[in-house]
């Protein structure tokens, strides 16, 4: 029996080129289970393409991806099956309704029939979409659409979730339920890898943030690393990340 | 100079060139186009289209010079359910216009006054129709250049006429179904009456347009057929009272006139009724519930546990039988069957009258029923395998792309196979032969349609599906083709012409290069590779198509 156990994530030197630009350099992580990893970047940083080469979605060019020890490029199945990708615009279709869609969801996933019916109506319960769960998706609000489809990705109870701004559209009250949600998950075992704009929400809920600019990560560490890192005694992680990106774009080319 | 005095920022016609820019934006097929191709095209086919049908007018005119009066009759009643289909087709379109809600708020809370943007919106449709009636008017323009004589050219004051009083007429409608029914239930009934419209215009179109054929039918020497005699004799009186109206398309320039004076009256009261009312409708429309009845459902423990080829297939079933509008103008073309049903009713009620015509028309109906089976699945195949709304969803799963295809492909060409069996259970008692042919061809179009549909997948999403058909070209002009060719080996099949291998070889030919030049990225996981392309190379949007990044 092994006394380290695999890690959550590990990334190796991830590149992933579009034509002549680098969308992403040289990326390395390692998330142990149970992390909650804040990635931030301004937009075009290369945030969405990293979580999408984790979810399986695009090759890299170059390094390697491993989910709880399953390389994505040479066994992507067994990835996705213990992985969760909610990216910012909800995944849904329009036509169906909430129920329909965890049914569909669960069909994609293969989660046993009686599991998916009984985590359907808890999610939706929860997520307070029960008594919408007969109207079609094409009528709810972009909150409601949100929901849904976080519902979506939690249905098969993903080990290794990956959030891209989870958070838009959502009101006060659901992005509290939500916040908590996950830090639950979190401590059950899950691993949590989520991008955002808003850097209170990083702060508050990721032990360790990652910074990227243009491709690159800046910095990486938890919040009192980072301010080592940009040599800052106080300031919030807003104030950190501004001079860090400062930083990063005077001397290196736009 | 001249144009920008025209076009004065506020105007109606500004803001009529606004409108027209948005809807001519929005229904342009395909993005990626060599800029030269769509001129070249347009010419070559309006061209072809032109010279043949004109040619074929021009014969008929020169065959029946001496009978101005049935001429007139038969193209008054051909024009009129044109008319009829055309003004059905554009209520679903005015409906459209008059509750898209998306630049209501700006152009609203702008000072300029509400009823320029009703009179901006009725030159709009106007042009829209103008130029869909224009097109099938070039069939005359090619007749009066084989004729030459001028003849036929009243025929564009007659479209531009009409294309006034459509716009007039399908906005007042579309309004009152707003506002007596509410928007959703509105909604329905203008599809559900823009489709029996359509249905009869369709219907209507193709007894005319066969009362020779009927005529022969029926005088049929050794087999005369009463049932078909009555069938001529109704219609050949019906469009008696139409020749009036075919005469405005052959150079009756007063009667075509009239069309421009009746279409520009209507249109000045209809602006003068619904401009005053412009911002009262609006305020309605914004008051209402798109949302469904909330009809709660029991929970079916069992529908989590199909297999994920059912879930696929029902996913793609739901999404596709819950567009009213999609499933409306599916199921039209359809009609177009109707009337060879009523030969087919005619051999089995009347063995001993059948009409050496009969395999002839068994034939045909193979012919029809194939090309429209073909457009089916070419609709359905595109619908499942381009607009898939939650394509990352597919991709990030674990299940096998293969299984997700297999349901797709299942629901994009189930329709069109229940179709096929049904129709030919129909006939199979009246034209053995067609039945078989028109099953085994059509199972073979069907095929050959998913095959050129899902080789080239263009991403679009489901709510500007209906108006923005935003297709390759290739599989279009692939599919229109695969029909054609399908079509015609089903007919001379079904007539025992050995010659039905070369279309059929062609076809076959032809489903195989759109398969074997689909873009690389296809080759590994058909449904979900493109997405590897899609999103990313655009990080600001992940729904950007493979041919943009």
């Amino acid at each position: 029996m092994s006394t380290h156990p695999l890690p959550a994530l590990e990334i190796k030197s991830l590149t992933k080129r579009f034509g002549a630009k680098t969308a992403v350099s040289d990326f390395n992580l390692t998330l142990a289970p149970g992390s909650f990893y804040g990635l931030l970047g301004a937009n075009g940083a290369g945030k969405t393409t990293t979580m999408r080469m984790i979810a399986g979605l695009l090759q890299a060019d170059e390094g390697s991806i491993c989910v709880f020890g399953h390389d994505v490029g040479k066994d992507p199945r067994a990835v996705k099956s213990i992985t969760a990708w909610l990216p910012d615009e909800p995944l849904l279709y329009d036509k169906l309704t909430p129920l329909e869609y965890l049914e569909f969801i669960a069909g994609l996933w293969s989660v046993e029939g009686s599991v998916a019916e009984k985590r359907a109506e808890e999610l939706l319960r929860w997520m307070d979409l029960w008594e919408e769960r007969d109207k079609r998706c094409e009528t709810f609000s972009r909150g409601m659409k949100q929901k849904t489809a976080l519902a979506g990705a939690l249905l098969h109870d993903p080990k290794l979730l990956l959030l891209d701004e989870p958070f838009s559209g959502l009101d006060a009250a659901v992005a509290r339920q939500v916040k908590e949600l996950l830090v639950e998950k979190t401590k059950e075992g899950a691993t949590i890898v989520l991008t955002t704009h808003v850097m209170e929400i990083a702060e508050r809920l990721a032990e360790r943030v990652g910074i990227f600019h243009r491709g690159r990560l800046l910095a990486d560490g938890s919040l009192a690393d980072l301010r080592a890192q940009a040599g800052q005694a106080e300031g919030s992680l807003e104030d950190i990340f501004i001079q860090l990106v400062d930083d990063a774009s005077v001397g290196s080319p736009a | 100079m001249m144009l920008d005095s025209l076009f004065v920022p506020g105007s109606i016609l500004w803001l009529a060139r606004h409108q027209i820019r948005l809807s001519w934006r929005l229904g342009r097929l395909g993005k990626k186009i060599p800029s030269w191709i769509k001129p070249v095209f347009t010419i070559l086919f309006v061209g072809l289209l032109s010279f043949s049908m004109g040619y074929g007018v021009a014969k008929i005119f020169e065959a029946a010079a001496g009978d101005y009066k049935q001429l007139s009759s038969l193209a008054g009643a051909v024009i009129l359910t044109l008319m009829i289909s055309g003004i059905s087709m554009n209520l679903m379109g005015s409906f459209m216009t008059i509750t898209e809600k998306g630049d209501l708020d700006l152009l609203l809370s702008s000072p300029i006054p509400p009823h320029r943007f009703v009179a901006a919106r009725l030159i709009s449709s106007a042009w829209r129709g103008f130029c869909i009636y224009a097109g099938f008017a070039t069939i005359f323009f090619g007749a009066s250049i084989v004729m030459i004589s001028p003849m036929f050219a009243s025929i564009y004051v007659v479209v531009a006429g009409f294309a006034i009083l459509d716009a007039a007429i399908t906005y007042m409608i579309a309004r009152q179904a707003l506002l007596w029914f509410g928007l959703r239930n509105g909604r329905r009934a203008t599809i559900a009456l823009g489709a029996i419209g359509v249905m009869i215009g369709l219907v209507g179109y193709q007894m005319v347009s066969s009362t020779g054929s009927l005529g022969r039918l029926a005088a049929d020497t050794e087999h005369p057929n009463a049932s078909l005699i009555q069938v001529h004799d109704v219609i050949v009186s019906l469009t008696s009272n139409f020749s009036w109206l075919g005469g405005t398309i052959l150079g009756d320039w007063l009667g075509a006139l009239a069309f421009l004076v009746a279409g520009g009256v209507v249109s000045a009261l209809v602006l003068n009724f619904a401009g005053k009312r412009y911002d009262q409708d609006v305020a309605f429309l914004n008051g209402q519930n798109d949302h469904a009845p909330h009809k709660i459902r029991k929970a079916h423990p069992q529908q989590f546990r199909r297999p994920a080829l059912v879930m696929v297939f029902h996913k793609e079933w739901l999404s596709m039988t819950r567009d009213p509008l999609f499933v409306s103008q599916l199921i039209v073309p359809l009609f177009t069957m109707v009337p060879f049903l009523g030969f087919v009713w005619n051999a089995v009620s009347n063995p001993n009258e059948q009409s050496e015509m009969a395999p002839i028309m068994g034939a045909m109906f193979a012919a029809i029923t194939v090309f429209n089976v073909t457009m089916l699945t070419s609709s359905l195949a595109w619908l499942t395998a381009s607009v898939e709304e939650a394509r990352d969803l597919l991709q990030a799963s674990p299940l096998d792309p293969k299984i997700i295809l297999q349901g797709k492909v299942l629901a994009a060409s189930g329709p069109a196979i229940l179709e096929l069996v049904l129709v030919a259970a129909l006939v199979a008692w009246a034209w053995p032969l067609a039945a078989l042919t028109l099953l085994i061809m059509g199972m073979a179009t069907c095929a050959g349609a998913c095959v050129i549909e899902f080789s080239r997948p263009r991403p679009t999403k489901r709510p500007k599906m209906t108006q923005r058909p935003d297709r390759s070209l290739v599989t279009v002009l692939f599919g229109l083709g695969l029909g054609i060719l399908w079509a015609c080996a089903a007919g001379l099949a079904a007539a025992k012409i050995l010659w039905w291998l070369l279309p059929a070889a062609l076809a076959i030919t032809i489903s195989y290069i759109a398969w074997a030049t689909r873009p690389r990225d296809l080759s590994s996981i058909p449904v979900s590779q493109p997405l590897v392309a899609v999103s990313v190379g655009s990080p600001g949007g992940p729904w950007q198509r493979v041919d943009q990044t």
